[in-house]
């Protein structure tokens, strides 16, 4: 026996009810307006049951129309829910602690979920992106890059031409999409811009000693532009911002790391396995078009010259492709394995080089 | 004890609270109908009229259509802009495209506010008894352009006779059992609150504020009306807040959402809604034993598709 409300679906009058569960029945004794018992009797079957976890009661509903309804104290259901069939029973006896663990496990789950999809998932489908990322989208970007910092370059166009008829000896771009510049500026810098761009500074060819360093520096920059490198470092971190600011709501703050994303592609720096891959794969480049790998040798130890010497300057450079000796021992092992049948004809290259160097 | 109250301080839905919140994100938004359903249980089930708690009958499911249409717009109202620029149309172009569009966003805030309507009333109850939203959507559309292109035309002036006729036609159109409701505001007296909030909001230092939040929570309030045609009665809401319950809800309200970097908002819903029952009175004479079952059969009717936007207002 339990007690609960009765309402008949007609009025919103309220009934005190008494409920005595049978095996196939429901008895219910309500008191009618004079105060006399009256007796109703529900059939299991039309019953249908619900806990409302805010009112911290038990509904029991007779679908029949008018649909009627007994609301119980969740104790009072409780105490008669054994005589009921399973279907109209409530599995919320330890409701309070089976809540605790299953928010516990829940949100661990969550958590953990959210840890992996954010240093897993993500990186692998920015990556995917970044790859399957149009090229003439990427062009585009590349170009507008380029263009907002072309006034800064001082852009030598006849150098420019004579390098890029260097590059283009080299063979290293079969689809003839990248352009070379070379730039009046004294950082012993060179970079790759998205899209196909490589910009070689003055300052580097000059404190080179032969041009076997610049087929090197090309190579390695050539690298960065063929693995999309510098997009694959803007998709990663556009994708963690768009995931921070999807939690945090925060949607303007992607328009603003786009413009400052856009704005880093100029001084890029890439990760060190990115270097290392531009460096060996480079070299491998160079192997496979005939060229003496140790050029880029050469191009590290000449870096490493200039190290203590021109700090300032230096560090930039530095910063961004840490490491040298590192990557000299990585570069030899390049080096040691590489087939001896180098291409004898460098001839063009060489005057090519010279003429950059010291046409001042 | 009082007749009409909420009957949480918000400690119940903390924990539905955070694990929706959570569902929601992950799921990029997608799971909002399933949260805002159960956040509604928790509101009207906490309402309490008479002894009996309300109820919500709405489910996820039901608003998950509707809101998947809205989400659509918002994509393509934004996504939009990014395709065109991509196109390469000119700015100009891209202007007059979206002026256009946001005229027929404007257009389709009454259809929006209707559906929204007909849902919310349609799966309210209490013991059982339904409430029900019998306004007609063509009706409430010319009266909202009507009025609208009103405002409209004298630059916002017209926009407290516009709220009024509005309110009227929306509260007029409420069905609780056989009662229902009227709105009797005229827009003069809301005009006078805002003439009013003009001249002093400076002078006070913006402090007006309350008392002005106090004067529109009275006037909607004390102009509502519940009609029994049955008995041939009238009963009157009224409502006796201050400015400085009002001064106190929000400054707490802001503390707890500062201190709790917005964890704490069940307890600011909770006492957001307690305000608004708490401080609305039921007379006397109204009473609640007789109220007869009139809208099952129009409330079937309502379909699956319905965009609840509409905030907890209950009038
Ligand atoms: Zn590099």
């Amino acid at each position: 026996m339990a007690k609960g409300k009765y309402f008949d679906g007609l009025t919103s009058s309220e009934h005190e009810a008494t409920i005595n569960p049978s095996l196939q029945r429901l008895g219910i004794i309500i008191s009618d307006p004079y105060g006399r018992p009256k007796f109703l009797d529900w059939d299991l079957e039309d019953i249908e049951i619900e806990y409302n976890e805010f009112a911290k009661r038990v509904k029991l509903e007779n679908k029949t129309e008018p649909r009627k309804r007994i609301e119980l104290e969740l104790s009072e259901f409780l105490s008669i829910q054994d005589q009921l069939p399973k279907n109209l029973r409530l599995g919320i006896r330890s409701n309070g602690l089976r809540k605790i663990w299953l928010f516990g496990a829940i949100s661990l789950f969550i958590i953990g979920f959210l840890i992996f999809s954010y240093f897993v998932m993500l990186p692998y489908f920015a990556e995917k992106v970044a790859i399957n990322f149009p090229q003439s989208y990427e062009r585009k970007l590349g170009l507008s890059v380029f263009e907002s910092m072309e006034s800064d370059l001082d852009i030598d166009s006849t150098k420019s031409h004579d390098l890029q008829l260097f590059f283009n000896g080299l063979g290293y771009d079969e689809s003839k999409n990248v352009q070379v510049f070379y730039s009046k500026t004294n950082d012993i810098n060179a970079f790759a811009i998205p899209g196909g761009f490589i910009v070689v500074n003055e300052g580097l060819i000059n404190s080179m000693n032969n041009y076997k360093e610049l087929q090197g520096v090309l190579a390695h920059e050539f690298i960065h532009i063929k693995h999309r490198h510098s997009l694959r470092i803007l998709f990663r971190s556009l994708s963690s911002y768009l995931a921070i600011s999807l939690v945090f709501g925060d949607i303007n703050g992607i328009l603003a790391i786009l413009i400052q994303n856009s704005n880093e592609l100029r001084s890029l720096s890439y990760s060190r396995t990115m270097e290392t891959e531009a460096d060996i794969n480079g070299a491998e480049l160079m192997v496979e078009k005939g060229f003496d790998p140790h050029g880029m040798i050469e191009l590290m130890e000449t870096l490493k010259s200039h190290t203590p010497n021109i700090e300032n300057e230096v560090f930039k450079y530095l910063a961004t492709h840490p490491d040298l000796d590192l990557r000299i021992n990585n570069l030899e092992k390049v080096y040691s394995n590489q087939a001896k049948t180098l291409n004898a004809d460098s001839l063009i290259s060489k005057s090519i080089f010279l003429n950059l160097k010291n046409d001042r | 004890m009082s007749r009409f109250y909420f009957a949480d301080t918000g400690s119940t839905y903390a924990l539905p609270f955070i694990l929706n919140r959570i569902l929601t994100i992950l799921s990029l938004s997608l799971y909002y109908p399933w949260e805002r359903a159960i956040q509604l249980k928790y509101i009207y089930n906490n309402i309490i009229l008479d002894g009996s708690h309300f109820d919500f009958l709405g489910t996820g499911k039901e608003m998950f259509y509707g809101y998947i249409k809205l989400l659509v717009l918002i994509i393509l109202f934004y996504g939009g802009f990014l395709v065109l620029m991509a196109l390469d149309f000119t700015l100009y172009a891209i202007m007059f495209l979206y002026i256009f569009m946001a005229i027929g966003f404007i257009f389709a805030i009454p259809f929006f506010i209707h559906s929204g309507l007909k849902y919310r009333w349609a799966k309210t109850q209490w013991r059982g008894i339904n409430f029900g939203y019998r306004g007609e959507l063509k009706e409430f559309f010319n009266l909202y352009v009507k009025h609208g292109f009103f405002t409209l035309i004298t630059l916002g002036i017209y926009y407290p006779w516009f709220r009024c006729q509005i309110q009227k036609y929306i509260t007029g159109h409420i069905k609780f059992g056989h009662l229902h409701f009227e709105f009797r505001g005229k827009g003069e007296d809301y005009f006078v609150i805002y003439i009013k909030f003009i001249l002093l909001i400076y002078i006070t230092l913006g402090l007006y504020i309350f008392r002005f939040w106090r004067n529109i929570f009275n006037f909607f309030t004390n102009n509502t009306i519940i009609v029994d045609n049955e008995k041939g009665e009238k009963y009157k809401l009224t409502s006796n807040v201050t400015a400085w319950s009002f001064f106190e809800l929000k400054v707490i309200n802001f503390l707890i959402l500062i201190f709790t970097l917005g964890l704490g908002f069940p307890w600011v819903l909770a006492r957001n809604m307690k305000f608004l029952i708490d401080n609305i009175e039921i007379p006397d004479n109204f009473t609640t034993d007789h109220i007869r079952q009139t809208e099952t059969d129009y409330n079937n009717a309502v379909g699956e598709d319905a965009i609840d936007m509409l905030d907890i207002g209950f009038i």
